[in-house]
């Protein structure tokens, strides 16, 4: 165990946070994004015009009143030809003058509070409005991101899930896809709102003078050098604390899940010691990229601050020495036709919002390049292909009734390493065939095979004919039930797990199928009986109860095949014949399959298909087969009959 | 259960409780706790004085004034840097701010009125859930300045963050470890999660919010009012509505809490619900896909998920609603003080440069005005996380229900005696069962499903303690028994195998994290894994997947055994281990046990014939209770004993 506990140890995980992302890709990424966004376009339409409205509103009404204000009132300087239009004042007092009078300048106060009203009224309601459409909006998409990826990995075969990690599903589907309501923001909403204002205040500056306007836009150049150099470095570190992050919610989830392990091991120090090695690895990455983060924002803010100085303090002298202004004549109506109070306020106050809206655009770009990642890896999950998916000349699976064939099937999980090898079997509706053979012969994977959560490598199975690969395959698993060896259930209540696989399925049906397998003995004297809530591990149930209920699972289905995976082995001897019994009864023109290691069970099959390392090495009836006076299935059949010691020290 | 806690209502006097604890927790840190208060004092008392250099460019640049001549005074703290500029040109001034200005800009990123400040924060883009937004609290940092003093702020109060919640995430994970078995059954893996990661930084943040917050925004508070009644008291309303506005939002502030903190229960809630769905799903991907049942387990997600975004609406439909009020006070409040401060400027009673003065200090104080109102709403906010923490920390544990005695290795062997347990949900599980095994036999438990062979074998284990009865080790009541103690004697081998991500080794050497290499091996032979474990790519390095990857049930089940083996505990429990095992397999176990057993006591839970007519004592059990004890012949020979009506049940009429 020790030796896992710092997670660099770990072999097989891409902890050097590599950075794979070019800005090409980042685009590209973002882009991807279009399909989840698609349906609520409209009202991202409607949420953007309204916004901009309220801001040019705004920003217009605002330049009036800083004319009012600053200019007319506290500088006491006249008024342009604008104001007297709007307000309807005389300009003989407000603008022929060259200095306004004390009384003048006190009955525009409340010239200020009447527009200012509208002014607030228009940000309150128009800021918590649109913010509250905008998470609205942003949710839906969100929604529709997370469901998607959920598709995905549940469309994913055996061999993806055997690697993942239910922890790093889960953290993708979280952290990852609430990224793309931030990316809305980031790459389309906000930078062409800053965008926007950056234009906005460029062409108001440049007004009042170019000179101005240009030592604005020469701050872009040392900010788009500082976004370029930082990008990739930013990438790296981001995407190294979320898989550190990642690593450790799998980690605590594993260790709840293997809790009674941990505690029988006594290996919970041990568990805690690694957790702590996972738990400041993920701190630490986390230190490192939002230092980096803020790093690249204090530096922005440097070569931002000297633009705003540097065009502060020159405006600040031509206000002293009362210059005038570049467009003169246009400002004239403001009544900022020369530099003064009023002129100085309403040219730095577009500065400072151009320079700022600058500022925020930079530090959304490293907050875009988090983002980036985090959708990188969704799409990681959104870009596997489901390794099984119906060809596209795929037909729905006719009903069965003649024949599932294997044929010369040969099939590996890992290259190199296969599992079965030339296996040859028929099975015909009203019989039952028992797989039988050691641990790790094959058995189960000849089952995931019929149900097409796999594809052989080579050779092929037909069901009634139809090669399984020119089917459809929810129309496959529609004819085919199973009950496998590891007992899930779900944390429902008994009725519901029962009709798990057929949810439209009527209570009688539920309970007639629990008959079938001896379920409904124990269920009825559960606390509420079929409505009994189990947990989410249905720990309430011993193994044997647990598998009861699987088994009346599948045969609720009512599929005409019927795969039992080693269904009774927790069942006792007298429940398992009974559950047999009652199987064998009910199946009637049904092709049974049973995987199986108990003799009693094995005796109930019409067919017995001996498999031994992959291949299929003995089929014949139990009868048959044990009357070979050498052959492999009955020296298998006395080892259980004889016990240990005629195969002491035999192994596998 | 949600609607359960959702019932139950945080009180203040809980929520103070909470609090208590919260500050006991992180009493380890408070020097560093500070440490960052006087950072963050100091950036905020330069972020006071950077509005007056603006005002003495309006007044003595942009509007001409001599210096000296303003109609108000500077407060003591500007005074000094005023009189350093008397007698000097408009352009000299310009050129003193910029040289100011610039070292500003360097050292804490700011300068000027309100436009151009900077504050150091490295905040990502957070979703519009609980979820996401608490990992930004967990790496909570920030300063009200940048430049060089933000950065060293910002990276100062990271460091601590972090430690607090790694301190805090690993006694949550401690204690998940150390929970009773039976308190599983009620948690889900998803919640767990859920509290260790998104939980934890509840209470880091709500440290914050008591230690720092209040002193930062009463500082800023204190320097505002005490500067406008010394520098402006030309315009008492100036004064009055400053004092004003305390009362006035705080009251805003408060009425809204108690809505607020439930909503942000029930998002909470919405939230651990929809991870167990996806974990669930997720684990049990072989069942979804096997019993074409994607469609409903995507459908109960999509439920999960809607309701959690929707109860995030909610709250924040509540903090909106707060904003709203609280801007509308406050815009009333400017409206009343301009009025006054425009006809002092007008008489000449104030400079044109004050008004920004004015202005930039009553945007500071309502500000913090309003982070201090809100800081009842944010502890709210945070309550239902620190309760949920709480609850973890406060569940008993295992070492909680046993004593702490110490016994060398069992010699003898175990004993139980009348002991009956009851789950606690009422299943009554064992009843009365008495029983003894020594040290070198073989004691087999049978009977039907469900008859209670696991619950008994737990009560050996210490997994469970009985209601009524003991169980004895060398005749010492294991309940007296310190917990790694108790579990050092049995190792157990479940039912179900579970693997850990790790190499195969790791996970057989767990129990006996000493054990060498060629007992590893040794053990893995006897579980009969070698042959399996040697044909893997890397042996006994390769790394196994998700709850075992590829390997089939059987083999994971002999890894499992192999675990239990490698153990040197005296007791070993198989509780049915063997069922996914084919009878060779078995046999050659059960020989190799027989061989070493001398040194062992052997519980084994079984089925099949072979197997437990070795066993030296059988226990047939019958709905909780031992209904006959004996060896095979013995039992076998009770004309209509229970044990021979099952025995000729398994071997049928053919045998």
């Amino acid at each position: 165990m020790s030796d896992t506990a710092a997670p660099e140890s770990t072999p097989g995980e891409l902890f050097h946070g590599h950075d794979d992302l070019s800005f090409r890709r980042v685009v590209h990424i973002f882009l991807r994004t279009w399909p989840f966004i698609r349906p609520a376009v409209r009202h991202l339409v409607v949420f953007v015009v309204v916004s901009v409205a309220i801001a040019l509103f705004i920003a217009a009404l605002l330049f009036i009143i800083t004319g009012l204000m600053n200019g007319g009132i506290v500088g006491g300087k006249p008024l342009g030809a604008l104001h007297v239009t709007i307000y309807g004042l005389d300009p003989a007092v407000y603008v022929d003058v060259t200095e306004l009078a004390p009384d003048a300048r006190r009955s525009l106060r409340w010239l200020v509070i009447l527009s200012t009203i509208p002014l607030v009224v228009a940000a309150i309601a128009g800021g918590t409005g649109l913010y509250y459409y905008s998470v609205w909006i942003f949710q839906g998409i969100n929604q529709r991101m997370r469901l998607s990826l959920i598709d995905r990995l549940q469309a994913q075969s055996l061999t993806y899930h055997a690697h993942a990690r239910t922890g790093d599903a889960i953290y993708r589907v979280y952290q990852d896809s609430a990224m793309v309501t931030s990316i809305i923001r980031a790459i389309f909403l906000e930078p062409m709102m800053f965008a926007g204002r950056i234009l906005f205040a460029l062409a108001i500056v440049a007004a009042f003078d170019p000179a101005l306007a240009g030592m604005l836009a020469a701050a872009t150049v040392p900010i788009l050098v500082l976004g370029r150099v930082f990008s990739s470095p930013l990438r790296r570190a981001f995407r190294t604390a979320r898989e550190r992050n990642s690593l450790l919610t799998s980690w605590i989830q594993e260790s709840v899940l293997g809790v009674r392990v941990v505690k029988a091991t006594r290996s919970e120090v041990a568990r805690e010691r690694s957790f702590r090695g996972y738990s400041l690895g993920a701190f630490e990455a986390a230190f490192r990229s939002r230092t980096m983060l803020t790093v690249l924002g204090i530096l922005a803010f440097v070569v931002i601050g000297v633009a705003v100085l540097a065009t502060q303090t020159t405006a600040a002298m031509w206000s002293n020495a009362e210059a005038s202004t570049f467009a003169r004549n246009i400002l004239l109506g403001f009544g900022f036709a020369v530099w003064n109070l009023g002129s100085f306020t309403a040219a730095t106050a577009r500065i400072g919002d151009g320079l700022g809206s600058m500022n925020a655009l930079i530090s959304l770009w490293g907050r875009a390049q988090d983002m980036a990642v985090g959708l990188g890896r969704v799409f990681e999950v959104l870009d596997l292909e489901p390794d099984i998916e119906d060809a596209p000349d795929a037909r729905p699976m006719p009903p069965f009734r003649d024949a599932v064939r294997f044929r010369d099937v040969g099939f590996g999980y890992l290259p190199g390493r296969p599992v079965l090898t030339g296996v040859e079997l028929e099975a015909r509706p009203g019989t039952v065939t028992a797989i039988v053979g050691p641990t790790g012969s094959g058995k189960s994977t000849m089952m995931s095979l019929l149900l097409r959560l796999a594809d052989p490598d080579t050779g092929s199975i037909e069901i009634d004919g139809n090669d399984l690969r020119g089917l459809q395959v929810e129309s496959l698993r529609a004819q085919i039930a199973l009950a496998t060896q590891e007992n899930i259930l779900f944390s429902d209540t008994v009725l519901e797990n029962i009709r798990y696989a057929a949810p439209g399925a009527p209570r009688a049906a539920a309970i007639a199928a629990a008959k079938v397998t001896c379920a409904d003995e124990f269920i009825e004297v559960l606390p509420d009986g079929y409505d009994t809530p189990l947990g989410e591990r249905a720990t309430k149930l011993s193994s044997g109860q647990r598998q009861r209920l699987v088994i009346a699972r599948a045969v609720i289905k009512d599929a005409p095949i019927l795969i039992l995976d080693e269904p009774t082995a927790a069942l006792d001897a007298e429940t398992e014949l009974r559950v047999l019994e009652n199987l064998k009864a009910w199946g009637g023109e049904r092709c049974i399959f049973l995987i199986t290691h108990r003799l009693s069970t094995i005796r109930q099959a019409d067919t017995v298909a001996y498999l031994r390392d992959g291949r299929l090495r003995e089929t014949g009836t139990h009868d048959a087969l044990i009357a070979r006076p050498d052959g492999a299935y009955r020296r298998f059949v006395s080892a259980e009959t004889t016990g240990p010691a005629a195969h002491a020290g035999g192994g596998a | 259960m949600a609607e359960a806690v959702l019932a139950e209502r945080i009180t203040s006097a809980e929520t103070f409780r909470l609090l208590g604890r919260s500050l006991r927790l992180v009493w380890p840190y408070r020097r560093q706790i500070g440490v960052k208060i006087g950072l963050t004092l100091i950036g905020l008392s330069i972020v006071l004085f950077l509005p007056w250099p603006l005002k003495i460019l309006i007044d003595h640049v942009v509007m001409g004034l001599p210096v000296g001549s303003s109609p108000t005074p500077y407060p003591p703290y500007v005074s000094w840097f005023v009189e350093l500029l008397e007698g000097l040109s408009p352009f000299e001034i310009v050129w003193v701010i910029i040289g100011v200005s610039l070292l500003g800009i360097v050292l804490v990123g700011a300068f000027g009125g309100g436009v151009a400040r900077d504050n150091a924060s490295g905040g990502l883009s957070e979703g519009l859930d609980t979820a996401t937004q608490s990992e930004n609290q967990a790496n909570e940092s920030g300063s009200r300045v940048s430049g060089l003093l933000g950065l060293f702020e910002f990276r100062y109060q990271l460091r601590i963050t972090h430690r607090i919640n790694h301190g805090l995430r690993t006694l949550l994970f401690g204690r998940l470890m150390a929970w009773p078995l039976t308190r599983y059954s009620e948690a889900s893996v998803g919640d767990a999660v859920y509290r260790t990661m998104y939980d934890t930084p509840a209470i880091s943040r709500v440290c914050y919010d008591i230690l720092v917050l209040p002193i930062a925004n009463l500082f800023v508070i204190t320097t505002v009012i005490w500067t406008t009644a010394h520098s402006f008291s030309a315009v008492p309303s100036v004064i009055v509505v400053a004092c004003l506005a305390a009362p006035m939002v705080l009251l805003s502030t408060f009425l809204m809490t108690g809505i607020t903190r439930r909503r942000s229960l029930a998002s909470r809630l919405a939230g651990a619900e929809t991870t167990a769905t996806v974990e669930e799903g997720m684990s049990n991907v072989v069942a979804v896909q096997a019993l074409g049942a994607g469609r409903r387990q995507r459908a109960a997600f999509a439920a999960d998920s809607r309701e959690s975004f929707k109860r995030f609406r909610a709250y924040m439909l509540m903090t909106l609603l707060l904003i709203v009020v609280q801007s509308v006070v406050g815009v009333g409040l400017v409206f009343y003080v301009f009025f006054d401060i425009c006809e002092a400027v007008i008489v000449g009673r104030m400079s044109p440069g004050d008004f920004g003065v004015v202005y930039a200090y009553f945007v500071q104080l309502v500000g913090n005005l309003t982070g201090l109102g809100s800081m009842w709403f944010n502890l709210q906010n945070n309550v239902a996380g620190m309760r949920r923490v709480y609850d973890v920390v406060d569940a008993p544990v295992d070492a909680d229900l046993q004593g702490s005695d110490v016994i060398d290795r069992v010699r003898q062997g175990v004993e139980v005696d009348n002991a009956s347990y009851r789950y606690p949900d009422g299943t009554q599980a064992v009843v009365a069962a008495s029983l003894e095994g020594r040290v070198g036999e073989v004691v087999a438990l049978v009977g039907a499903t469900g008859a209670g062979k696991s619950t008994l074998a737990y009560l050996l284990a210490g997994f469970v303690q009985p209601q009524a009865g003991s169980v004895r080790f060398d005749g010492v009541d294991a309940r007296t028994l310190r917990v790694d103690c108790l579990r050092a004697q049995v190792a157990f081998v479940f039912q179900e195998a579970f693997l850990f991500d790790d190499t195969v080794e790791n996970n057989i050497r767990m129990s006996a994290p000493d054990a060498t290499r060629d007992e590893v091996a040794e053990a893995a032979r006897v579980a009969g894994a070698l042959g399996f474990i040697e044909a893997l790519p890397q042996g006994f390095a390769t790394r196994i997947g998700r709850t075992g990857g590829t390997l089939s049930v059987g083999q994971k089940q002999r890894l499992a055994i192999a675990r239990g083996l490698v153990s040197k505990a005296p007791v070993l429990v198989l509780d049915e281990p063997t069922a996914s095992l084919d009878p060779e397999t078995e046999n050659a176990l059960v020989a190799a046990l027989e061989a070493g057993r001398r040194d062992r006591l052997l519980v084994v839970i079984a089925h099949r014939l072979s197997t437990i007519r070795r066993a030296d004592r059988i226990c047939f059990m019958d709905e909780g209770r031992i209904v006959e004890t004996g060896g095979h012949e013995a039992l076998m020979g009770l004309p209509n004993g229970a044990y021979r009506q099952f025995v000729e049940l398994q071997v049928g009429v053919a045998a």
